[in-house]
């Protein structure tokens, strides 16, 4: 079981002169329940590993597998949800509901399953399909259109959900109303974000990886991810700013017993040079 | 200097009583940093848009060293003056090389040869990319992206550069590297006026206005706004994590400076 990458590669233009491997043997396990978080620079391959992931694209090298099936289009119909990156992308349709449910419908829901799954579907990303539902899509702002192009993705149900930088652009409380809306989802689908900024969800995540133009530079759990910041600098990427405090002191010979993404406690032990 | 007086702008077509500005008065000087600081939908991409006439106000006058932006026989002349740069840097490139992006202003405006490789050349080593000349846009990575916009933007020597949420699609490299270009141009007597929702953004600028549904609803120095920390959740603003961290320490008894909320600033205030 598992949606499972196993050393998958894949190269834009392959086979021809000005062939570009943006995917390079990577492996890659998503369970239900859990939650993956995925670090890169620009032009690492994360956006590439999302859509092999998501059967946009076919691994050239390697396997991908869903719940024990190769991977396919078929396979990932319905069973593997994509949020790109750009929600304004993804909303077309006159109205909120017509939009959300154009994904179960084109799964062969009759047109009245089709509307219920999408109310259910805004309703859990916190856009009331009464007041929303009938409103153009492009009347919404910048955190209504993510939640409402994740509500799409939603409404069909996937057992997993990939997130290609959910909360890129958005404010506070934008970025938590997204936030929250993922991590409730690991509780039935095995959930993976790709994101420029360790910020965001390292402390949430179960397993990290991080990618490093193409290859994986460092895969784990996330738990022992900040047990070892420097593995961010090393993949040209910056540790959250609370855990390169505690870098930058470690390297000023500061010892601590253990690092931690809470600036609470971070400042007490910043303070008393350590616990 | 651009002077904002009760400015009020509403979008054609939205409902009545909706304004995206309200009232709005404020001034950028030259040789100053201002922050625009605000949740989305606040109105602040709304003020960086009225700051050259792309549009108008409703109400009040935005005056650009004196010239009114509504007057139509001025455009040229303040566009001239008010240099901008949007979110996405994709959306400004336009040609197949770095330095050929950075020319396509000033060869619109018809400049000598001479002129134009000029105002390239110094508009590349203004952001840093000096040696990436030739480099195809779609090869940089974010950070790069961004600084060839600005490098675009002042190409065309405005004394006003106004920035829309520069950072904020790009990697906490990539905004290192825009937030140093800012500084530098900003000591190089450039008036800077960025939008922004990141706090620790704002605060190294010289002044930080918040606006909040349409309205300015606080302007001051960095170490004021910090005073006004308890209304930033009613703001729709959050304190970064790093300046949570900061904050922590001062109430511990480290003199953390106001502008700190990266770990090298907290560092080396911490072991100065």
């Amino acid at each position: 079981m598992g949606l499972i990458l196993d050393s998958a590669s894949y190269a834009y233009g392959a086979g021809r002169p000005f062939e570009v491997p943006a995917l390079v043997g990577v492996t890659l396990e998503v369970q239900r329940g859990s939650l993956t978080l995925v670090l890169g620079s620009t032009g690492s391959g994360k956006s590439t590993l999302l859509k092999v992931a998501a059967g946009l694209l076919q691994a050239q090298r390697g396997s991908v597998a869903i719940d024990g099936r190769p991977l396919t289009l078929d396979t990932a119909r319905g069973s593997v949800g994509l949020v790109f990156q750009d929600p304004e992308a993804q909303l077309f349709a006159d109205t909120l509901l017509d939009d959300v449910a154009f994904g179960p419908k084109n799964l062969g829901l009759t047109p009245e399953e089709a509307q219920t799954s999408a109310r259910d579907a805004l309703s859990e990303v916190g856009l009331d399909p009464v007041a929303y539902g009938a409103r153009s899509p492009f009347s919404l702002s910048g955190g209504e259109a993510r939640r409402a192009a994740i509500a799409g993705v939603l409404s069909m149900a996937p057992s997993y959900l990939l997130a290609d930088e959910p909360t890129a652009g958005l404010d506070a409380t934008g970025r938590a109303a997204v936030k929250r809306l993922l991590l409730a989802q690991r509780e039935r689908a095995g959930v993976v974000v790709v994101s420029h900024a360790a910020e965001e969800f390292l402390g949430e995540a179960d397993y990290l990886m991080i990618l490093d133009a193409g290859e994986v530079g460092w895969a784990g759990p996330a738990a022992a991810a900040i047990q070892s910041p420097e593995i961010f600098s090393a993949h040209g990427l910056r540790a959250p700013e609370v855990l390169e405090v505690q870098r930058i002191a470690a390297d000023a010979g500061h010892r601590f017993s253990r690092y931690t993404l809470d600036p609470d406690e971070a400042a007490r032990m910043l303070v008393g040079g350590g616990v | 200097m651009i002077q904002f007086q009760e400015v009020s702008f509403s979008y054609p077509g939205s409902p009545a009583g909706v304004r995206a500005l309200v009232d709005v008065d404020l001034v950028i000087s030259s040789g100053q940093m201002l922050a625009v600081l605000g949740a989305n939908g606040s109105g602040k991409s709304t003020l960086a848009r009225l700051t050259n006439g792309l549009l108008v106000p409703d109400a009040g006058r935005v005056l650009v060293d004196g010239m009114d932006t509504s007057d139509d026989s001025l455009g040229l002349p303040i566009r001239e003056r008010v240099g901008m740069v949007f979110q996405h840097p994709d959306d400004q490139i336009v040609a197949p090389a770095v330095e050929d992006d950075v020319a396509f202003g000033p060869e619109n405006l018809g400049m000598p040869r001479a002129e134009i490789r000029l105002r390239v050349d110094s508009a590349i080593a203004d952001v840093g990319l000096t040696g990436l000349e030739r480099r195809e846009p779609h090869l940089l990575s974010g950070g790069q992206k961004q600084r060839l916009a600005i490098a675009g933007a002042l190409a065309m020597n405005p004394r006003y550069l106004v920035l829309d949420e520069p950072t904020s699609m790009i990697d906490s490299q990539g905004k290192r590297e825009v937030t140093e270009v800012l500084a530098r141009l900003r000591a190089s007597g450039h008036a800077v006026l960025l939008v922004t929702h990141d706090v620790a953004e704002a605060v190294r600028a010289d002044r930080v206005a918040v606006i909040d549904a349409g309205r300015i609803v606080f302007q001051g120095t960095p170490e004021e706004l910090l005073h006004r920390r308890t209304e930033f959740g009613a703001w729709g603003l959050e304190m970064p994590p790093g300046g949570v961290l900061a904050e922590r320490l001062r109430a511990l008894g480290r003199p953390i400076p106001v502008r700190a909320m990266d770990a090298e600033s907290i560092g080396s205030s911490l072991w100065a």
